[in-house]
């Protein structure tokens, strides 16, 4: 079987029945946020019961490393900078900080070549959201490092 | 790093950390002397909690109180208030249990913490037996919970934390128990070490507090001084557990460093409660514990109704009469002295001391065992009386008063020197059985990393390889030690790195390991290990228990104990302790002493010899003095041929002069062109001095003499003198003595002195001080200078055969021991089997020594006793004899083999080769069974064993079953052609007797070569002492040891000890010299040295080096058999001795 370069480009990127993208954006995203908020199945992850054990309570929901900005408004509150999006549909995200909730450090195997110095903090975002971030001693840069919630 | 939370620089974060305005003192805080657990030394974290303007600060190493003394001097200094603690490791039912802190509230509760340290690390019954991870149980805690505050310690390592992760119920239970015993002196200790999750766990400690009403305490952990040091930390818990990285209970933080107050109460700032109640116990616990200022003396052993001043009276008046029967010493001297020394003796309450090491000398004597004083004990008339000292004190001016005087109130300190090899078994552990009721130990040591030592254990946390690790360490420059002092530290790897020592050495690529530098770097000169003091005895007394003074700890030798503070802590509390120290130059002598008397058959005792004999002196005059004790160094066989001793007072100023503060204060050269008339000398004020300075030709050699000075020309009591010599010495340098040299000027001028003479006197003194030594010293190490002399003058055989049995000892080598007793006439007899003993041994009416069977490498005691008792019922016949009969193992056969002595058993000149090829298919003694050997097939193996006899021990039991003619006729019947097994050459018979034993037996290895260095244009050793001032020649000969003494001048220079067959020679090599050859010194051990020749009124001979060759590759890459060079103390490199025990 043969196709053009052009069928190629043509050909759908969604099968039949699933050509609707499942948000259409931001504010469907925040529709669908609110509703499992809302729900009494769904628990943030910082407002589990802590067991006995202390295990699996306030963990990270999601971890990456992603470089962010940390910088200053003119009325001293703090902004968490993040790029978001792809290609021509990136921007720049910044939330301020509404609290800090904690801070530890972490060196783990200054030893080994993959080893990490880092101070990290658990920051509430003007969105509600919990993010950890990292300040990166060897790199000098803040990085986001977990979403907690 | 920018905080988010706060936002201000980090300079403002430093002023604003300033200060401790909150009163906070930081009360867990483990320092270096934790060994694995922690960094820093008690007085860097003196300085810093100073620093931080913390008034009080605690020190809580794990389960050792060894730092607590230093931190108190250090304290005193910064101006901080000592608290006594320390971090207890627990056990709950036999499990480990993280650790609890205890702080001492009260001097009682120190003697409680120092009971129950005693009590749980010396426990028998303990779970644990291993030494190094003590555990104490919950009941022992509360036994000696006496005036201690517990804290339950940090989160997560501490018990209760712990428990409190795991088992609710028994972190309740333990509370319950703990809050029983120590009431309000419990406090719930609250650490955060901001790792994740920390917060929550330290909420969940302080919730726990909360329910159960339990006051709670902040604190920090502290295990180093800064976070940067967390590296050092982490580096040094895997070394203690002999593990990579991370070591176990590894945690990723760096944080466990000392916080100001100001950061810790910003970590806090949500439980003020916590800080206050840290305050508060700080306040209650601060400089409750004083020890030093008071002596406590051990108590002797005594009759009842008998005091110990009437019991060393009594001893010390019968002593007395017997030693001045008959002198011309004046009896109301005499007498008068020794009754001063009596009363103050008495005074300061030191009689049980005196007494206990009489104890101790009549123990020796009554076994037998030769026992001598050393130090400036010799200095007092009541010891030489009751025997603990020899030299004589009126004839050699010794005064009591350098040792012990009213005005003195540190501890007397009395060292005894013994046979090394019976010290242990025969004095020291029965006199501590004697003492156990009062307690009884030996001091501790502190062992800190050399450069060397840091990157080994740092490269072994790193995880590289043993071979890597060797690669690594292998020529870092050793630390030369002078007594407590580093002689020239190398401390940075920047320094090391340029030293000729390391070239082309792998660190050279500082890029690549730069981490590995970074950290060794950091951990050198760190505390390292605790070790056990070589002969320090400390007793306690009727007062107090010896754990309620010091906490004991075993020692690592079976049913040893010691103290866990070394010899300047023991001081420091006024605990004295009494030295008894193993000395091989007596096992040595005793020796030679026996074998010499079993010769002769008259009793020869080296203790009691003819005084002032003409060959002993000739013999030292000569420098022939290899093995002589204290005179054998290179230095002082150049000194001797310079000074040319006649009697015992110029063996004493030998002695002395040749020590670091003489050579450096060229003392040396002066003394000795005086004491052969080539210059005249004057003494000051001779009207006043002539007395004290004319034995020693005008120049101030001894400590003693600086003492009579100040008497003499100031008018000082020999007390006030002794304090003036004291502030002189004591480092304080020469600028501190202000106020000594105003009242010395001020009391000589009224004594009649001219001011222009007294200020010269005075500086005369100043520049003596650093350098001085004691001649009551001096005198008693001269008495078994003396000793070895005279045996080696009279006993040669004897007297090397007594040297070679003692190694490890002496300057020398057993290799060149062995070259030089060939050099002094006597046979050096090839091993063997059959007549070689345990050691070396004297035949031929003492002109021949036969090598031992202990000189054999991998022959274990077993094996060799084994040896010497089989023999006895029936020589060996042959290698399967010698297999079949004893325990050897076959890599023991195999070097008994090379080491030639088998070659006897065979006639034939291949005899070694095929003994090896027969030791190749001996069975694996696993199989200890005779048919195992008889159905091996190996030709002609059992012919001497079928004639030697009929039947054949089955090995492990005293069995013998009859030899099974049958197997031998068919073993027999296979035959065997000698021919194939090749003679061995005598190179490689000699090479392998090297390999084997360490020794030259045949030959000295350059022998063979003399023709080849001869057309090098290479003179021998002695023929260079001959050549004329500036001949440029070449020597040639094997490394024996390279030294480099503190000289005048402050510059560097080496002296390198060589030998070839003609004996030895030592060598000057100058610094520029150093740096381009110095590799080649490191690197190989035969060396072609080129240089000029020097002939000198004032120095004598030396040999400038100036160019340094491999001898080897000039001899067409032959191997020339010889020890490598290594770093060693007391020398900068030496060949290598093989083993502890044959040297």
């Amino acid at each position: 079987m043969e196709a053009t370069v052009t069928e190629i480009h043509d050909y759908p990127h969604r099968p039949a029945g699933f050509e609707e993208p499942l948000f259409w954006g931001l504010e469907d995203k925040r529709e669908a946020m609110e509703h499992y908020l809302a729900t009494t199945w769904v628990q943030r992850a910082s407002e589990m019961a802590t067991r006995p054990t202390g295990r699996g309570s306030g963990e990270a929901a999601h971890a990456r490393s992603e470089r962010v900005r940390i910088g200053r408004r003119e009325d001293d509150t703090l902004v968490l900078e993040r790029a978001c999006g792809r290609r021509r549909r990136r921007k720049c995200v910044r939330r301020s900080v509404q609290k800090v909730l904690g801070s530890w450090r972490e060196v783990r195997g200054w030893w080994e070549s993959g080893g990490c110095d880092l101070a990290l903090y658990r920051l509430l975002l003007s969105d509600g959201a919990v993010v950890d971030v990292a300040w990166v001693r060897d790199e000098k840069v803040w990085k986001l490092v977990g979403v907690v919630d | 790093m920018p905080n988010p939370a706060h936002g201000y620089s980090s300079g403002r974060a430093r002023d604003y950390a300033r200060g401790n305005a909150h009163g906070y003192a930081h009360l867990h805080v483990r320092s270096g002397f934790s060994y694995g657990y922690g960094v820093a030394y008690p007085a860097e974290l003196a300085r810093r909690a100073a620093e931080l303007g913390m008034d009080a600060l605690a020190i809580t190493d794990r389960d050792t109180l060894a730092g607590v003394p230093r931190l108190m001097m250090a304290c005193a200094e910064e101006g901080v208030s000592p608290i006594v603690g320390a971090e207890i490791s627990m056990e709950i039912n036999g499990e480990p249990a993280g650790h609890l802190v205890l702080l001492a509230q009260s001097l009682a509760g120190y003697r409680s913490l120092c009971r129950l340290i005693t009590d749980y690390r010396c426990s028998s019954s303990s779970a644990y037996e291993d030494r190094r991870e003590p555990l104490c149980s919950v009941e022992t805690l509360l036994e000696h919970s006496r005036e201690l505050v517990c804290l339950t310690g940090a989160i997560p390592q501490g018990t209760l934390p712990h428990l409190l992760g795991c088992k609710r119920r028994k972190a309740e239970d333990l509370a319950g128990l703990l809050l029983e015993a120590f009431e309000d002196r419990l406090y719930i200790e609250l650490t955060d070490d901001r790792t994740s999750g920390s917060r929550r766990r330290v909420a969940r400690v302080a919730g726990f507090a909360r329910e159960h009403s339990l006051p709670v305490l902040a604190t920090n952990e502290v295990a180093y001084l800064r976070a940067e040091d967390h590296r050092l930390h982490d580096v040094v818990v895997a070394a203690a557990a002999l593990s990579p990285l991370p070591g176990p209970g590894y945690r990723p933080t760096d944080q466990l460093y000392f916080k100001t107050g100001r950061q810790m109460s910003r970590l806090f700032a949500d439980c003020p409660e916590a800080l206050r109640n840290t305050a508060a116990v700080a306040e209650r616990c601060a400089g409750a514990v004083k020890l030093d200022g008071q002596l406590h003396m051990p108590s002797a052993r005594l009759p009842e109704g008998v005091s110990a001043g009437r019991r060393l009276v009594e001893l010390a008046v019968k002593g007395v009469r017997e030693k001045y029967r008959g002198t011309t010493e004046a009896p109301s001297r005499v007498k008068a002295r020794l009754r001063r020394e009596l009363s103050c003796i008495q005074e300061l309450g030191f009689a049980s001391y005196f007494l206990i090491a009489y104890e101790a000398a009549e123990l020796a004597r009554s076994k037998g065992i030769p026992v001598t004083g050393r130090g400036s004990a010799a200095n007092s008339l009541v010891c030489y009386a009751i025997g603990l000292t020899q030299p004589e004190p009126f004839s050699n001016r010794l005064l009591f008063e350098r040792f012990m005087h009213e005005g003195r109130r540190d501890v007397p300190d009395i060292d005894l020197d013994f046979c090394s090899l019976r010290r242990d078994e025969e004095i020291r552990n029965p006199l501590m059985d004697r003492y156990k009721e009062f307690g009884a130990a030996v001091a501790a040591t502190a062992v800190t990393n050399s450069l060397k030592g840091a990157i080994r254990t740092t490269a072994r946390a790193l995880g590289y390889s043993p071979k890597e690790i060797d690669a690594f360490s292998k020529n870092v420059p050793a630390r030369i030690r002078d007594r407590d002092t580093v002689v020239d530290p190398i401390e940075t790897w920047q320094k090391a790195l340029k030293e000729p020592a390391m070239r082309n050495h792998p660190l050279q690529d500082v890029r690549k390991h730069r981490l590995l530098l970074e950290i060794s770097h950091g951990l050198n000169g760190r505390l390292r290990d605790a070790g056990t003091h070589l002969g320090g005895m400390v007793l306690g007394n009727h007062q107090y228990q010896l754990s309620e003074l010091a906490p004991l700890e075993p020692s690592g030798k079976e049913g040893l104990l010691r103290t866990q503070y070394d010899k300047d802590d023991l001081e420091y509390i006024g605990a004295p302790k009494l030295d008894l120290l193993g000395l091989r130059m007596h096992t040595a002598l005793s020796t030679a002493g026996e074998l010499a008397s079993e010769r002769t058959g008259e009793r020869i005792d080296p203790y009691d010899l003819p005084a002032d004999d003409k060959d002993t002196y000739a013999l030292i005059r000569s420098g022939n003095n290899a093995g002589m004790f204290q005179l054998e160094s290179p230095g002082q066989l150049h000194l001797s041929r310079r000074l040319k001793p006649r009697r015992f007072q110029d063996l004493v100023a030998e002695i002395s002069l040749f020590r670091p503060g003489p050579v450096k204060g060229n003392l040396v050269i002066p003394y000795v062109r005086r004491r052969n008339g080539l210059e005249p000398y004057s003494v000051p004020l001779p009207h006043i001095l002539d007395e004290v300075l004319r034995p020693t030709y005008g120049i101030m050699v001894y400590q003693e003499q600086v003492l009579e000075v100040c008497h003499l020309v100031a008018g000082f009591s020999l007390a006030e003198a002794d304090e003036v010599r004291r502030a002189m010495t004591n480092l304080r340098g020469p600028g501190a003595l202000g106020g000594i040299k105003k009242e010395f000027i001020r009391r000589a001028v009224k004594n009649g002195v001219s001011s222009k003479d007294t200020k010269e006197i005075f500086g005369w003194i100043e520049g003596f001080a650093s350098y001085g030594f004691s001649a009551a010293h001096a005198a008693s190490f001269a008495e078994i200078s003396y000793a070895s002399a005279y045996m080696k003058a009279h006993y040669p055989a004897e007297f090397f055969a007594g040297l070679l049995n003692a190694q490890p000892m002496g300057f020398y080598s057993p290799r060149v021991l062995v070259n030089e007793a060939r050099r002094e006439g006597l046979e050096i007899l090839p091993p063997n089997i059959n007549l070689s003993g345990e050691g070396f041994t004297v035949e031929e009416e003492g002109r021949a020594l036969r090598v031992g069977l202990k000189y054999a490498k991998h022959l274990t005691d077993k094996a060799l006793v084994s040896i010497m008792e089989t023999r006895e019922e029936r020589k060996f016949g042959s290698t399967a004899d010698l297999y079949a009969r004893t325990e050897i193992e076959r890599d023991g056969l195999e070097n008994l083999i090379k080491g030639g002595f088998l070659d006897s058993l065979y006639q034939e000149p291949g005899a070694r080769s095929r003994a090896m090829s027969e030791t190749q298919r001996l069975p694996k003694k696993l199989k200890r069974r005779k048919k195992d050997i008889g159905a091996m097939e190996i030709p002609g193996l059992y012919k001497e064993l079928a004639g030697a006899a009929d039947t054949v021990q089955v090995l492990g039991t005293s069995r013998t079953e009859p030899v099974e003619r049958e197997d031998w006729e068919t073993v027999l019947k296979a035959g065997t052609d000698l021919g194939e097994y090749l003679p061995t050459s005598t190179d490689r018979a000699e090479q392998m007797e090297w390999e084997a034993l360490g020794l030259n037996v045949r030959r000295h290895p350059l022998v063979q070569y003399r023709k080849a260095l001869q057309d090098l244009g290479v003179v021998d050793s002695q023929a260079v002492w001959n050549l004329p001032h500036g001949t440029r020649t070449r020597v040639a000969g094997l490394l024996e040891c390279m030294q480099r003494p503190p000289t005048k001048s402050g510059r560097p220079v080496y002296f390198l000890m060589i030998e070839d067959e003609q004996g030895l020679l030592q060598t000057t090599i100058f610094r520029p010299t150093y740096e381009r050859y110095g590799h080649i010194l490191h690197q190989k051990s035969a060396y072609l040295l080129e240089g000029r020749v020097e002939q000198n009124d004032r120095r004598g001979f030396s040999f400038l080096v100036q160019r340094i060759e491999d001898l080897g590759s000039l001899l067409f890459g032959k191997e020339v058999p010889a020890a490598p060079a290594v770093p060693a103390s007391g020398a900068f490199i030496r060949a290598g001795r093989r083993s502890r025990r044959a040297g």
